[in-house]
């Protein structure tokens, strides 16, 4: 589903080329649940950014779905956020001004859902996370996890075939966090394919596989076992 | 889509209410001042255009005169198939009239005309009929209740003074008002007939030297505006060459040259100032709207910059919810959208605040420009049009701005909220200041040179001393008869050092021409006639021969001032043009300042024929001769409306123009004052933030607050110092112009420009260190927490 080809990713300033990623090749199947680790400054989110389509490698190849996905014009990496990917963030990302239904409601409405549906899918989505009772709540009165959880439905009332999350429990406590990692386990098990960064090595272990990045080189790569 | 951007707008305007009521209401300014202009350039360009079939109606202008003989437009009627009807104006000043209680009231706008000229110009009638014969008037609305308390007033009696006597006219009807927007605005319409009594009182102004002629029925008194309305399809050019023929008619020694024009009356406000003789229409100044419009714009563009860079900072906090919404794959020009949407939905709340100026605006341009903007131009589609595409115009202009540089973003620089630091160029960007306080500095040495141009053509006359000089109206036969009398008793109180009769007091208005024949033709003096004493009173000074003395009748002796002896070489003793010169004065200010003094003679009036009392008093007790003169002028002629000024007063009214342009210009700089204080406030609330940090490590280093101060300080107020650069030569160049207009400048000064610097600098100075003495005062502890 993806492959990534001898990426590099730097930042020239005056004197020096700082490499963030270099020469990093990956593949990811359908299905899988990669869990993307190493210590700050690694390459991780770059890493994430850049199969999310939000950053550009400077230099590679990248295939997302067996279709060529570097350099890419804005319309169609648009196309692409609009129906193929979800996005997680540490800091959740919700839009202040509009209250839970209407921040998971969003991303239908970018891709055109008639109303009725929209309504159908968001009334789906809260069902099943247990926040019908919380719909008209605006983000400042929800706890952090109760945060996450709206962004997860966020990320997924599309249906998107690739889920990426960026530290998705870095702002949570333990208890929340793991409320959100069997979510993505759950959601992983219904086929959805999840790539995350973290710091954790209990919350990396709900993954499938683990990508150890160091200094922007892939160090390890190995199956989780069960 | 749009309801979801208008959900997001109108939540994230709720959250932050200071940011959006400074943006709203800084907006609403410069969208009130804009619209305030819209409306009197609305105004202004609909005068005379409520006339139903306008493009057919015209005056009739001969040579340069907008007046015209009684006899033309019967004549023209007559004989010119095309011409469907006309009606003849003439409009009389000062026509007094006693109320129900028997107070006398002076009225300026008491008109004759044939009655055709409510059909004419559209004009309906509340009650009654048009006034038919000569014992008859027609009221406006606000004149009925003015003086009967109710509207029906026909068949009320009206009493009015011509020449000496009044006279009971009966009221034959009431018509509505005339338009705001109309040329002609007479109060009082009464039979053309009537008109006779006037003529016979403007005469008389000029005591000995006038002509007691009330005949005006014929072709060589030119008293009245003729309109003329043809019919539809006809060609005003040929109408035009069908009148000249009654050029031959006139007098041909005054009008040889005079030819017929139809001036079309849509053109009468703006295109009169040439004519003479436009005394009974109101008038407009292309040229001074030009001024206020740029004015206006200068306004909205300061609070467009403030709110585009007001509405940028305040969308750094949201650059994370931008790079959620591009990242769930919102376009580009999704996010423009929205940003867009909320440019104008700031745009259309800043209405509210904007009617906050325009109300009490028009009610102080009315004022204060003389103009009379009604309600009715809220009814006018051109006035909401107006204002809607300018908030369209504005809404979309700043949003286009801030959006096409939010939308090119990167998502990943969105999402890190972190915009990339462009070093120096970052500077620049409060380079909009330097506009800001360029337009500040200008519009105060504008005021301050304004004031003391007027301050100086109020106290610097010329061989001429107007203090403490009382002039008394002598509005009727008794009281003119009675000058001497009146003039002895008066002497009596202490208060009083000199008292003499006059027709004309200098500095006026208005002057009387005086034409002398020479061999090379005729010469125009400026003309006064003055009575025995008066060259004292004034303390001229007579500079050769004598002054004049005891009145006697049949004796014409002259004096002129010294331009007038220089242009024609002439000393007291000699004759000019017959007449004797008995003095020379020194060249005394007989005008207001706009003009140079010119050559003038001085005419001697009959002690009996006096229309004007000056009396000089000390000025230390004036109430008690005031109150002893209103005694005799009461006793002589109770029915007489008194009328007591100081020169002085009359004076101040030569420069009420340039006073009114003052406070208009005075109130705009307010408004720029505002907006800049606004910007400034706005930017360094941006700075302050985005140095917490900055200013943070450097208090750990040792800072003290005066050197954080300073050093804040210092990046604001360079932009005044630029500021200050551009608006000198500016400002230098706009004021000189503007002392054109007068012959006798005051010049300008460098303490004006000293003052308008200053102030600027230290309004500036005030409003950085205000807003940073909390950041610089805080603990740095706090600052470098949240890193």
């Amino acid at each position: 589903m993806i492959k990534l080809r001898n990426i590099d990713r730097y930042f020239d300033s005056k004197f020096q080329r700082t490499f963030v990623l270099k020469g990093v090749d990956l593949d990811v199947e359908q299905g899988e649940f990669v869990s993307i680790m190493g210590p700050s400054g690694a390459g991780k989110s770059t890493l994430l950014n850049i199969i999310g389509l939000l950053d550009e490698p400077n230099a590679g190849e990248y295939y997302l779905l067996g279709d060529p996905a570097f350099q890419l014009k804005e319309k169609k990496k648009v196309q692409y956020h609009r129906s193929h990917i979800g996005f997680i963030f540490q800091a959740f990302h919700l839009i202040d001004e509009l209250n839970v239904y209407e921040n998971i409601e969003t991303p239908l409405i970018y891709r055109n859902v008639k109303t009725k549906e929209r309504k159908a899918l968001v009334a789906d989505l809260l069902d099943r996370f247990n926040m019908v009772a919380k719909k008209d709540l605006f983000p400042s009165q929800l706890s952090g996890g109760q945060q996450q959880l709206v962004a997860v439905a966020r990320a997924i009332v599309g249906n998107p075939k690739l889920l990426l999350a960026d530290e998705p429990t870095g702002n949570l406590h333990s208890e929340q966090g793991e409320m959100i990692m069997k979510l993505l386990k759950k959601l992983n098990e219904e086929g959805m394919t999840i790539i995350q960064v973290t710091h954790n090595e209990a919350f990396a272990n709900y993954g499938s596989r683990i990508v150890k990045l160091v200094d922007g080189l892939i160090q390890e790569d190995y199956q989780v076992k069960k | 889509m749009n309801l979801t951007n208008l959900k997001i707008s109108i939540r994230s305007l709720l959250k932050n209410k200071i940011q959006s009521s400074i943006s709203v209401l800084g907006l609403g300014i410069g969208l009130g001042s804009i619209m305030l202009l819209v409306i009197l350039v609305i105004h202004e360009f609909s005068f005379d255009k409520f006339i139903p079939d306008y493009n057919s109606a015209f005056r009739v202008i001969q040579g340069d005169d907008c007046r015209t003989p009684y006899l033309l437009a019967e004549e023209i009627k007559n004989e010119i198939p095309e011409v469907k009807s006309f009606f003849r104006f003439f409009q009389a000043n000062n026509v007094q009239i006693k109320d129900k209680n028997g107070q006398i009231l002076s009225e300026n706008l008491f008109a004759f005309a044939d009655s055709s000229v409510y059909n004419n110009l559209g004009i309906k009638f509340r009650y009654g009929t048009p006034a038919l014969s000569r014992n008859e008037v027609a009221l406006s609305e606000s004149m009925a209740k003015k003086y009967y308390k109710y509207e029906n007033a026909s068949g009320s009696l009206l009493i009015v003074k011509f020449n000496d006597d009044f006279i009971t006219l009966t009221v034959s009807g009431v018509y509505e008002d005339f338009p705001s927007n109309s040329t002609l605005n007479p109060e009082f319409i009464a039979d053309l007939e009537l008109s006779g009594e006037v003529f016979g009182q403007t005469q008389r102004m000029l005591g000995e030297y006038g002509s007691s002629l009330n005949e005006f029925k014929t072709w060589d008194r030119n008293y009245f505006y003729t309109y003329l309305f043809l019919n539809e399809g006809s060609d005003s050019e040929s109408v035009t060459n069908k009148i000249q023929k009654y050029a031959e008619l006139l007098d041909q020694e005054r009008w040889a040259d005079a030819g017929y024009s139809l001036q079309p009356v849509s053109e009468i406000y703006f295109n009169s100032n040439e004519l003479n003789g436009n005394l009974f229409s109101r008038t407009g100044n292309k040229d001074e709207l030009k001024y206020y419009m740029a004015i206006a714009f200068v306004i909205l563009c300061i609070s467009v910059i403030n709110y585009i860079f007001l509405t940028k900072a305040k969308i750094i906090i949201r650059l994370k919810e931008l790079g959620a919404k591009k990242a769930m794959g919102a376009t580009r020009f999704i996010i423009q959208k929205q940003v867009l949407f909320e440019a104008i939905l700031i745009a259309s709340m800043s209405v509210i605040p904007a009617f906050i100026i325009i109300i009490p605006g028009i009610s102080f341009i009315n004022s204060t420009l003389n103009k009379t903007i009604g309600s009715e131009v809220f009814s006018l589609g051109q006035t909401w049009l107006s204002l809607i595409l300018v908030i369209v115009l504005t809404g979309t202009f700043s949003g286009l701005l801030i959006g096409s540089n939010i939308s090119r973003i990167s998502i990943v620089q969105l999402l890190t909220g972190r915009m990339k630091k462009i070093g120096r160029k970052n500077n620049l960007k409060n380079s909009f200041l330097s506009f800001h306080f360029a337009v500040f500095i200008i519009l105060i040495v504008s005021v301050l040179t304004f004031k003391k141009q007027i301050n100086y053509a109020l106290t610097n006359f010329k061989a001429i001393n107007p203090e403490n000089i009382l002039i008394c109206n002598l509005g009727t036969a008794e009281l003119q008869k009675q000058f001497p009398v009146i003039k002895n008793e008066l002497e009596k109180n202490p208060g009083v050092k000199m008292i003499a009769g006059s027709s004309f007091i200098p500095p006026f208005n208005a002057f009387l021409p005086i034409n002398l024949k020479t061999e090379d033709g005729s010469v125009r003096f400026d003309g006064l006639i003055m009575g025995e004493g008066m060259i004292e009173l004034l303390e001229m000074e007579v500079v050769d021969g004598e002054s004049f003395g005891i009145f006697q009748q049949g004796v014409t002796t002259i004096i002129i001032n010294e331009s007038a002896a220089k242009e024609f070489n002439i000393k007291a003793g000699e004759l000019l043009n017959g007449f004797k010169v008995r003095g020379i004065v020194r060249d005394f200010s007989a005008h207001s300042i706009h003009s140079l003094i010119q050559p003038m003679a001085i005419l001697q009036q009959n002690p009996e024929k006096m229309r004007l009392m000056a009396v000089k008093t000390n000025g230390v007790n004036d109430a008690s001769v005031i109150s002893d003169l209103q005694k005799m002028v009461r006793q002589i002629s109770p029915e007489a409306f008194i009328d007591i000024n100081y020169l002085t007063d009359n004076i101040n009214q030569f420069y009420t123009r340039e006073q009114n342009q003052a406070k208009l210009i005075g109130v705009f700089s307010v408004l720029a004052i505002v907006l800049s204080v606004m910007g400034l406030f706005g930017v360094v609330l941006i700075s302050i933030t985005r140095r917490t940090k900055e200013i943070g490590i450097r208090k750990v280093n040792g800072a003290k607050i005066f050197e954080v101060l300073t050093l804040l300080n210092k990046d604001f107020l360079i932009w005044v110092i630029i500021a200050y650069v551009i608006a000198v030569p500016v400002s230098y160049y706009t004021m000189t112009r503007w002392l054109e207009n007068f012959a006798y400048q005051v010049g300008l000064s460098w303490w004006i420009f000293i003052i308008a610097g200053v102030l600027a600098f230290f309004i500036a100075l005030m409003t950085v260190t205000f807003q940073s003495f909390k950041v610089a005062k805080s603990n740095p502890v706090e600052a470098l927490r949240y890193e």
